[in-house]
């Protein structure tokens, strides 16, 4: 009985040493990984405080030897980038879309993927179909289309656009999501006479916060990192997201490097600290887990 | 929000009013649009009834892409900054008003005071379509003159030449017996000091066949024949080849296959001792030389005229403005003394106006802040100027300069003989030329016919998501679902028509000749025929090769790559969030910093892959690595030039694409999420092992986001781009031409629209073959956990 005892808190302490290890190996593959996917943020934070002279003269690798703020303080108060409005834009054409793909691609993944009817494989083809024309040859025709639709130098194809569907790619990803869920809770939900909209907005949308946490986070960062859209759809200076306006600081011949990466870090740490505050809804969501 | 947006439209619409608004579409950097809108102000106050709406594009790249689609789309602006090539795309097509007679009735516009090659050159057929406002002559030579010094030259005062071979006895008068004094060798035979450098690759190339007078076609208006294998332009590409790759007096090309160049940073280091570049250097010269330094021009060819490259700039009206009286006076003023005036002085732009960059406005002088008076010879830039020579083709010519520029490129990185490459120039060349002449486009488009065919398209789609079903009976219930199940695909629905309209509209293209202004005219299966002719281009199918090999590496790689991090992140560890993040990091980057980035990362000399691989100082060798890659892929003894070097660029760009591993991961992240954890803990009670666990209850359960991975996989690493065109332009040796690259070259570079659309559907189809094989096959191994029955 004694013996019995100690053998089992012996195993217990060699189990949860053993958990240890694995943690502290866990941490240093994390660690050597993540010394890796950092290169690109160390980079741009170190030329961000450098001076033209120092980032000339010196390795883009060392860190600067009089690190100076002055770069941040010339993009946040360089009348064309105009940082704040610029800032202001970016999360009209972030936030809205991210808003509007969340809603409608869940909608119309729930029918791809919980729903019966006419000719659903056959549409689901043309779903992924229009992922696959490269969009350099329906740039000109979607432009004028959107002329044709008055939406040139308006946010409208943003706003519009993201309560379209929020594309096929995120239609498809919550869609294998869904497919994913058991269906042992909708049956359960439909024998008790519960209607779609009820079983979408009840019984699927909680259980997928996963996927929608995921696909809010590529619809921001999209929208928020966002180029050719803005650069072809909006002429005004005062409607430039920051995407766009810090590309002003990149002249036509000689680039400004210190002042490009100070922009950079400034739009890159916001994502970062946004994603971080995402963090918790990618945990599955809350009680109604199904399957058991 | 809505009302921010509505309260500045009428703001806009108020100011407008009572005033003629004219919208000028220029690309300028930040600095110069502060000029460019004091500019605008200056003239608003002289005439106080126009307003100037500035549209500033901000990425010379896609300027002119902007400016056709708005022209396309009918909204082109009422005046533009035109450049040499840009003007001409338009001046082509019949968009731009003419300025002669405008020129005529303006006793206050002289075109014989601007610098004559400005004004011939912005002319197309005869008339003029843009009023010159600057020139900048890309062959100015920046040199350091510690460096002449200490080699015991004399400073260069623009009347120096170039010939084939270091000539001595003329000491400074001999450029390149300069580019060889001034290089210097450690005593290991390292090279520590170049002679020289040019700001971009092509242009050291392209300076040298312009000064030596060489012509590499017949004529310029309507060339029909290559002079590819003349024995003078052999001679000239293999000197060219020998100043980098023999006797070292240019660096070694390292970023030749960046468009970002660091020949400037290495100027200023004083690790180069001539930099050709343009006046624009000036600007940052000032702020970051420590040494002294001038400028002087490029030297003529022995016994020849002094010819150089240049950039001109000036400014056009559209054809549509319905203000041609107003956009003419802003024309007058932005391409006149008033505009060139504050240009000059900030140090922008050399005005086109001849005596004002004579002027100390733009030249040193007594009156010029002491800032300006660096360097001393600044004024030099007046006889480059008048050297400036251009080349202006037709557009069904860009495709073979695309061929010699690609050639002088891998002449440049040393990959093929120069004779090698320059016969396969003239004999690809002459055929793709040959077929070029012969193209005939002058059936008109089947207007009607189109809109039929589009209609009956449609309608083929809907019958087919139908007709197979029809038969099919539906229980009360089941209509009932089908019924509610298209509400929840309204919106998508809904969608559709702005997607599938401009898709069936570049089908219809597709089979036309359409240089997107122009109504497009039919050409039958032209484009499609031409596209599988490998004989006359083999682009194509490199292209397809290079794609294919690309998406066949990189797909497993970064699914594995994803999927491992994924369930690393998955673990129960301290600090999850702040791990799932930094993995992240690389995906959140802003476009802008992603290319400087990798070049920082490749650079053979700097970088820090070969950093790691050879160690900072070349004298590591990473567990052997080094020297077998070297000796595998590059040259023994030498680091790997990663993105120079045919064998290797493709494995960087695949790395590049790992590096965006971490959107992959969240994906998988969130697949991992959705698995109950029931399974798990049946799996536990079970005693299943760590990899029994994961092979028989997380993979299968997985399976839903792999299928997806793998098909978005797919379309994303066949539609690869845009690394390949900031970084590579498709070389060396076209090992970077993907797919996409050679679409974007025809469609924006050639201006063949209606042949991209054929390329781009050739590759839909080869995208909708491989998803359909995935589609079925995914039956068998992708298991849903809720499938309907």
């Amino acid at each position: 009985m004694n013996q019995g005892e100690s053998r089992f808190s012996q195993q217990a302490v060699r189990a949860k040493s053993l958990v240890e290890v694995n943690q502290v190996l866990l941490l240093i593959v994390l660690a050597a990984g993540a010394v890796l996917f950092m290169v690109p943020l160390y980079l741009m934070v170190a030329i961000s405080f450098k001076t033209e002279t120092e980032y000339a003269a010196t390795s883009p690798w060392i860190w600067p030897a009089h690190p100076t703020i002055q770069n941040y303080v010339t993009v946040l108060t360089d009348p064309h980038v105009n940082f704040a409005r610029a800032a202001v834009n970016t999360f009209i054409i972030a936030v809205i879309p991210t808003i509007g793909t969340v809603l409608t691609s869940a909608m119309v993944a729930f029918a791809f993927a919980r729903l019966q009817f006419r000719g659903r494989d056959r549409l689901f083809v043309v779903l992924l179909s229009t992922m696959m024309l490269p969009a350099a040859v329906t740039l000109i025709p979607s432009y004028v289309l959107n002329a044709k639709l008055g939406w040139i130098d308006t946010f409208y194809p943003w706003i519009v656009g993201a309560f379209l569907g929020g594309g096929a790619f995120n239609i498809f990803l919550v869609r294998q999501f869904m497919l994913g869920v058991s269906t042992e809770m909708d049956e359960a939900a439909r024998l008790d006479g519960a209607s779609n909209a009820t079983i979408f907005w009840r019984l699927m949308l909680p259980n997928c916060g996963p996927v929608l946490a995921t696909i809010s986070v590529f619809s921001f960062i999209g929208g928020f990192r966002d180029f050719m859209g803005p650069l072809m759809m909006l002429n005004s200076p005062e409607k430039q997201p920051l995407e766009l306006a810090l590309r002003g600081l990149q002249g036509a011949h000689s680039t400004q490097y210190n002042l490009l990466m100070a922009g950079a870090v400034l739009t890159t740490f916001p994502l970062i600290i946004m994603f971080l505050l995402c963090q918790r809804y990618f945990v599955r969501g809350i009680s109604l887990t199904g399957g058991k | 929000m809505a009302a921010i947006f509505v309260a500045t439209l009428s703001s806009l619409i108020a100011v407008a009013r009572d005033k003629v608004t004219l919208r000028y579409v220029c690309t300028d950097s930040a600095e110069s649009l502060t000029v460019i809108q004091r500019i605008c102000a200056e003239f608003e106050a002289a005439h106080p009834d126009i307003h100037i709406k500035v549209e500033p594009v901000l990425s010379g790249t896609d300027y002119r892409n902007k400016l056709l689609a708005m022209t396309a789309a009918n909204l082109a602006p009422d005046l533009a900054r035109l450049g040499q090539n840009d003007f001409l795309s338009f001046a082509r097509r019949g968009v731009l008003v003419p300025l002669d007679d405008l020129v005529a009735s303006s006793p206050d516009v002289r075109l014989a005071d601007y610098y004559p090659n400005t004004v011939h050159y912005f002319r197309y057929g005869g008339p003029l379509y843009v009023l010159p406002r600057a020139t900048a002559p890309t062959g100015l030579i920046f040199y350091n003159k510690r460096l002449f010094r200490e080699a015991g030259l004399a400073y260069p005062d623009g009347n120096w030449t170039w010939a084939y071979k270091p000539r001595q006895e003329r000491g400074a008068a001999c450029f390149t017996n300069c580019l060889d004094k001034l290089t210097k060798r450690s005593a290991t035979g390292k090279v520590i000091q170049f002679g020289g450098g040019a700001a971009w690759p092509q242009l050291w190339f392209g300076t040298l066949v312009l000064s030596r007078g060489l012509s590499l076609w017949d004529n310029d208006e309507h060339p029909t024949k290559l002079n590819a294998t003349d024995p003078a332009v052999v001679e000239l590409f293999t000197f060219a080849s020998d100043t980098l790759n023999r006797y070292h007096w240019i660096p070694s090309m390292n970023d030749l296959s960046t468009n970002n160049s660091n020949i400037h940073d290495e100027f200023v280091k004083g690790h180069v001792a001539m930099m050709q570049s343009g006046a624009w250097e000036c600007l940052k010269l000032r702020k970051e030389m420590q040494d002294d330094w001038d400028v002087t021009t490029f030297p003529a060819y022995e016994g020849q005229p002094a010819r150089s490259p240049g950039e001109l700039t000036g400014t056009g009206i559209f054809a549509a403005t319905k203000h041609r009286a107003e956009a003419w006076e802003f024309c007058k003023w932005m391409s006149g003394v008033h505009g060139m005036i504050r240009l000059a002085e900030a140090g922008l732009d050399q005005p086109a106006l001849r005596s004002l960059a004579q002027s100390d406005v733009w030249s040193p002088g007594p009156t010029s802040p002491p800032e300006r008076r660096i360097p001393a010879h600044l004024g030099i830039t007046d006889a480059a100027a008048m050297s400036v020579t251009l080349h202006l083709t037709p557009e069904y010519f860009t495709d073979i300069v695309n061929l010699y520029d690609g050639a002088a490129y891998d002449v440049l990185t040393g990959v093929g003989t120069p004779l090698a490459r320059l016969q396969d120039v003239q004999e690809k060349g002459s055929k793709r030329l040959a077929f070029a002449l012969r193209r005939d486009a002058s059936k008109p488009y089947p207007f009607y016919p189109a809109v039929a065919t589009a209609c009956l398209i449609v309608l083929a789609g809907v019958l087919w998501v139908y007709l197979p079903e029809r038969k099919v009976k539906l229980t009360r219930k089941a209509r009932k679902e089908s019924r509610s199940a298209y509400l929840f695909l309204i919106p998508w629905l809904g969608g559709l028509g702005m997607t599938l309209g401009p898709m069936i509209y570049s089908f219809l293209v597709s089979f036309s000749d359409s240089d997107i202004i122009r109504a497009p005219k039919w050409v039958g299966l032209g484009n499609y025929v031409e596209a599988f002719d490998a004989g006359r281009d083999d682009t194509l199918l490199i292209s397809i090769k290079v794609t294919f090999a690309y998406a066949a590496v990189s797909i497993p790689l970064g699914i594995a790559l994803a999927l491992s991090l994924a369930l690393l992140l998955n673990q129960k560890v301290r600090g999850v969030p702040i791990w799932r993040a930094i993995y992240y990091i690389p995906s959140l980057t802003s476009g802008v910093a992603v290319s400087l980035i990798w070049m920082k990362v490749f650079n053979p000399e700097t970088g820090l892959l070969n950093g790691l691989i050879y160690g900072p100082d070349g004298a590591r060798n990473l567990l052997g690595l080094g020297t077998f890659l070297s000796n595998v892929a590059g040259t023994p003894g030498q680091p790997i030039n990663w993105l120079g070097n045919p064998k290797t660029v493709l494995p960087a760009f695949v790395l590049m694409g790992l590096w965006g591993a971490g959107g992959g991961t969240i994906i998988f992240l969130a697949g991992l999420q959705g698995i109950s954890p029931s399974y798990h803990e049946a799996a536990i009670l079970d005693g299943a092992s760590m990899w029994r666990k994961f092979r028989s209850v997380t993979l299968p359960l997985l399976t839903p986001t792999i299928f997806f991975s793998l098909i978005t996989g797919v379309i994303g690493a066949l539609q690869v781009f845009t690394q390949a065109f900031v970084m590579t332009s498709g070389g060396p040796d076209r090992a970077t031409m993907f797919y996409m690259l050679n679409l974007y070259n025809k469609a924006f570079g050639e201006l063949r629209m209606g042949y991209a659309s054929a390329l781009a559907w050739i590759l839909f189809v080869i995208i909708l073959i491989i998803t359909a094989i995935q589609l079925r096959g995914s039956k068998r191994w992708v298991h849903y956990e809720g499938e309907m029955k």
